[in-house]
């Protein structure tokens, strides 16, 4: 009952209340329905057997109960609606048939499973209501309104989570409100002074998909040419499904914020609570979907578009086996001009957006494109040429006039991936003599680059936020804080990248044992260094110690693969032996590496103290 | 980037066996590989400034080194080879030494980043190439079972509105429809894998389960048998056509195409008359009759039956006995049968139909037994009464005599 009535009254819901139930035990209306029909199906076989199959060969029986078992179990759900459709289909078989047979079983397969979902759904329902009738203390919620483009989800600044706040505001008692704001905010933290630029994570729906231009058999002009052609043309663009979708954009914005708070750095209290969540979902952006008019930037389609499928040349026989989607160089410029249109006076009042772009630390665009379901993100600052965009352009100029300007303003860090070339008093002392002897040998590029700065900024402000395009299709839970990790890093201040990549895995000469190191120098990444060559052409083994951030000690993890000889790089150690990095793959506990987390942690507290930009 | 989603690995490895899980950890390399490449490659062609300073730094370099070399040649050359020798490795080491240097110098760092990506391509191509076709399949499969897991809802497991039930049917319909399409294509790599590597192992555990079911349906269908022996719908099938000419009445090839007759426990028992035959365990079917008039199936068969075990004079409950043994039997039964909507047409359809059933399946029988008789049924209605609710109950005679022209040879 509850849930027809909150089915019918959803659609009709000026404020989306989204609640954190206790734990509960919930039944799963149609697995139970499945279990009981098969359950049904097997009792009527047995105990009527002598009416259902006595006058059939032998083989009648087990044929139709292997159709029932494997249908449920393959098919599930759309196995009952075949079932019913059979049941209405065939009308008044003589008895004893095969048909017959069929009907009856049919019956009881459809009375067990619809028994099943009622009573589940019951269950569910009386559950539902005791925990929010009896259980009222245990239930957080956070509110977001159904019909505004923006929602502002969390934020240390209370008076910013307008839905939430309107639906206190409903409870004229002054002291009745501030005793329910604590009893039903999920995100309640006493701040004693908010921070003046709250760290900011903007989710949008995407409305429009770049389709890849397949380039095979071009040369690098052609292809370029082709490519601004097609990047051009409006017809490339296609209507993203998310963007008709509030339910499904929501609920993966949900899945984002319990990825986040679960997290043992971002989660954090001190943390978490400065850290203000934003969405943007407007389903007007799709009416552009037929608007081929306008080429280039003009076109409202182009404009609002965020991702594009994966554009290279890494092809099979002319065609992408990647499935990843990326975001475009240009999404961040269409960001910010979107955020502008919403800050026009021409808005009414309560549609007006209060934050603007240079508040945002990290951009996701959330898409549910269907055939490109892995993925991408970029890291804060990263430009990539846009292949003739003017927005692109404009952005680099900006870029470079603030780059000089943007490294003075921040915390300043220091990372050494290898202390004992420089400090081998301090390190030195606490290894074997082995180790020592080992270690002074090694060398690593990171090595020569810090010994050229040493010092690094955790930059309070971004010119460009990180950028994530996330397929909420592909994506777990696992994904939003993977990526996250991609995102808020710097390419110059430390790079946070994945760990189960490396270039061993190809086959050039350059790479091999012995032979000429020609890999230019990579970026500054915080959880990798690169193996160099020794004079006499092998690479160094895996230091013990990884790294020295801020006078810390964090050492390498000599059980990943990356150990090996083999490899070319390594990587920091785990928490704890049974641990592996979300940045790595997927095991079943998954955490940052130490010094991911101390350099996250570090980040994001810089980023939370930082002064109004 | 994340590693593949262990529900789409696992589905991977289930739909294409032919990829083992090195070459999905290679292909998850491959692919981060390429796109951190893609990063530094951009890193590397944006530092416009620091790129500029290397670059003149390096040709710089380069100048120096080769002036060197150059040098180092006409020193090479003044020498003999034989006189100074010392002198001369050490020209000629020099040498060598500086062309390894002006060869590093000469390498721009992006064709090598570019020369990676491609060997990066490569790997992929070498993995997936084989089994793209299958790959795309099994993605958009994948993609099509997420979709509907997110249209579900969440604590009360309903779709959150009607517009999202609607939405939930079709990504159902959808999911299913690509299960149909892609059903073939990705059957093709798991038959050739079973057929190459599983082949022995899965028949013969094919063979077992097949033995195994029969042995265990047939063993469970007769302990049923056995425990219900008063039951008479027990027994195996026997379907025949009517022959039109083989002695059946015109009447019965009219009201009914295909009698189906179950008797006895096997076909054999069929041809042996006087064998096999137990009255009660003698059933008829007679499947048109249900679908021409109101009367029920089992209507008919109670009668049916009656006739097949009325009493005769000699032996009793075995009819063709008595059949073979004279040349004419005739016997009589009374029943009372329940009609439903019963109307005086009904009664008169009923007769009717009842005479030719009867007629027809002891024709049937006496042919199947080598014997082309004559039949004559006669039922006659001696009273009949409404049971209310449209239902009546009609008290019949059945008259039935049986000829047989021709003596009877047991062996057939």
């Amino acid at each position: 009952m509850v849930s027809l009535i909150s089915w019918l009254i959803n659609p009709f819901l000026k404020i989306i209340k989204v609640r954190r139930m206790p734990p509960a035990k919930a039944l799963n209306a149609n697995l139970l329905g499945l279990s009981l029909g098969l359950f049904l199906v097997l009792a009527a076989t047995g105990f009527q057997y002598t009416s259902l199959f006595a006058t059939q060969p032998w083989f009648n029986p087990v044929i139709l109960l292997a159709l029932f078992v494997a249908g449920i179990y393959f098919l599930g759900g759309f196995f009952t609606l075949i079932v019913a459709v059979s049941y209405l289909a065939i009308s008044a078989p003589p008895a004893g048939s095969f048909l017959y047979s069929i009907k009856q079983l049919a019956y009881w397969n459809l009375l067990g499973y619809g028994f099943g979902a009622i009573f589940a759904t019951l269950y569910n329902d009386l559950v539902f209501l005791y925990l929010i009738l009896f259980e009222k203390d245990k239930i957080k919620l956070y509110a977001y309104f159904r019909k505004k483009e923006f929602n502002i989800l969390k934020s240390p600044i209370k008076t910013e989570e307008k839905a939430f706040q309107e639906l206190l505001s409903r409870e004229r008692n002054p002291e009745r409100h501030k005793k329910l704001e604590e009893e039903l905010k999920l995100y309640d933290f006493e701040l004693d002074e908010p921070p003046e630029q709250p760290y900011t994570i903007l989710f949008v729906a995407n409305s429009f998909v770049l389709e890849r231009l397949e380039l095979d058999g071009l040369s690098e002009q052609e292809a370029e040419g082709e490519l601004r052609d097609h990047r051009n043309n409006p017809a490339s663009y296609k209507l993203d499904p998310i963007i008709n979708d509030r339910d499904l954009f929501y609920f993966s914005v949900d899945r984002a914020l319990r990825s986040f708070e679960r997290n043992e750095v971002l989660g954090r209290p001190e943390i978490w609570s400065r850290v203000r969540v934003v969405t943007l979902f407007d389903p007007t952006l799709c009416r552009f979907e037929n608007d081929n008019s306008e080429p280039q930037e003009n076109n409202p389609k182009i404009r609002n578009t965020l991702v594009g499928e994966f554009q290279g040349r890494l092809t099979i026989d002319g065609q992408s086996p990647l499935n990843l989607l990326d975001p475009l160089p240009e999404m961040n410029t269409r960001v910010e001009y979107m955020l502008d249109e919403y800050q026009t006076e021409q808005q009414p009042p309560d549609k007006r957006l209060s934050i603007c772009n240079g508040d945002i630390d990290v951009v996701y665009a959330l898409s549910a494109w269907p055939t490109h379901d892995r993925s991408t993100a970029h890291f804060s600052d990263y430009h990539e040429e846009a292949n003739g965009s003017i927005a692109e352009e404009e952005n680099n100029i900006a870029e470079e006039a603030t780059t000089a300007q943007k490294a003075l303003e921040g915390e300043e860090f220091t990372f050494d991936p290898d202390p004992h070339q420089i400090k081998e008093g301090s390190i030195v002392e606490q290894l074997p003599p082995a180790s020592i002897e080992q270690n002074q040998k090694n060398q690593t590029v990171a090595n020569e680059k810090a010994a050229e700065n040493g010092k690094f900024y955790h930059e309070w402000h971004v010119e460009e936020p990180g950028r994530v395009a996330l397929n909420v299709i592909g994506a777990t839970d696992r994904t939003f804080i993977h990526e996250f990790a991609h995102a808020m890093s710097h390419l110059e201040n430390g790079a946070i990248t994945d760990e189960y990549a490396d270039l061993f895995e190809l086959e050039s000469p350059t790479n091999k044992m012995g032979e000429e190191d020609q890999n230019p120098e990579p970026p500054f990444y915080v959880n990798r260094i690169e193996r160099k060559k020794q004079p006499d052409g092998k690479f160094v083994t895996v230091h013990k110690v990884f790294s020295e951030y801020n006078c810390a000690i964090f050492h390498s993890d000599l059980r990943h693969p990356s150990a090996k000889e083999n490899w070319l790089g390594y990587f920091p150690e785990t928490h704890g032996s049974a641990d592996s990095c979300i940045m790595d793959r997927l095991t079943n506990r998954n955490r940052f590496d130490k010094v991911i987390s101390s350099f996250m942690y570090d980040r994001l507290v810089a980023k939370l103290n930082r002064h109004q930009k | 980037m994340l590693p593949f989603n262990l529900s789409f690995r696992n589905l991977l490895r289930v739909s294409i066996p032919q990829l083992r899980d090195d070459d999905v950890d290679k292909y998850e390399a491959f692919v981060s590989l390429w796109h951190q490449l893609k990063h530094e490659k951009t890193v590397l062609e944006q530092d416009k400034d620091k790129e500029d300073q290397a670059r003149q730094k390096k040709l710089l370099l380069l100048k120096e080194l080769q002036e060197r070399k150059r040098q180092l040649v006409q020193e090479k050359t003044t020498l003999d080879e034989k006189k100074d020798k010392a002198q001369y490795d050490r020209c000629s080491k020099l040498i060598s030494e500086c062309d390894k240097s002006i060869k590093k110098c000469e390498v721009d760092p992006i064709k090598v980043i570019d020369d990676q990506i491609k060997e990066a391509a490569k790997g992929v191509n070498k993995i997936l190439g084989p089994v793209k076709a299958q790959f795309n399949a099994v993605q958009r499969l994948y993609s099509a079972r997420r979709r509907l897991a997110l249209s579900q809802g969440k604590f009360l497991q309903i779709p959150a509105s009607p517009i999202n039930f609607v939405k939930f049917i079709r990504q159902i319909l959808k999911f299913r429809w690509l299960q149909i399409i892609t059903f073939g294509r990705l059957l093709g790599p798991r038959l050739v894998n079973a057929l190459k590597e599983q082949a022995v192992p899965k028949l013969a555990l094919a063979i077992l389960c097949i033995g195994g079911i029969s042995f265990g349906g047939q063993a469970f269908h007769n302990f049923v048998n056995r425990i219900h022996p008063s039951v008479d719908t027990n027994l195996a099938f026997v379907e025949t056509e009517v022959n039109p000419t083989a002695g059946t009445t015109t009447t019965l090839v009219k009201a009914t195409t295909k009698i189906r007759v179950s008797v006895g426990k096997h076909k054999k028992a069929i041809a042996s008359p006087g064998l096999a035959y137990e009255p009660n365990r003698i059933a008829f079917e007679i499947m048109p009759v249900q679908a021409i008039m109101n009367v029920e199936t089992d209507t008919a068969k109670t009668v049916i039956k009656a006739i097949m075990t009325v009493e005769t004079s000699s032996k009793p409950t075995k009819v063709f006995e008595e059949i073979n043994s004279c040349q004419k039997c005739e016997f009589k039964k009374k029943l009372e049968i329940e009609v439903g909507e019963i109307t005086a047409e009904t009664i008169l359809t009923a007769d009717d139909i009842l005479t030719t059933t009867v007629s027809g399946v002891l024709a049937l029988k006496a042919f199947e037994q080598n014997i082309k008789p004559q039949v004559q049924v006669e039922i006659r209605t001696i009273e009949n009464f409404m049971l209310g609710q449209g239902r009546a109950k009609i008290a019949i005679e059945i008259t039935a005599t049986i000829t047989q022209p021709q003596p009877f040879t047991k062996k057939i």
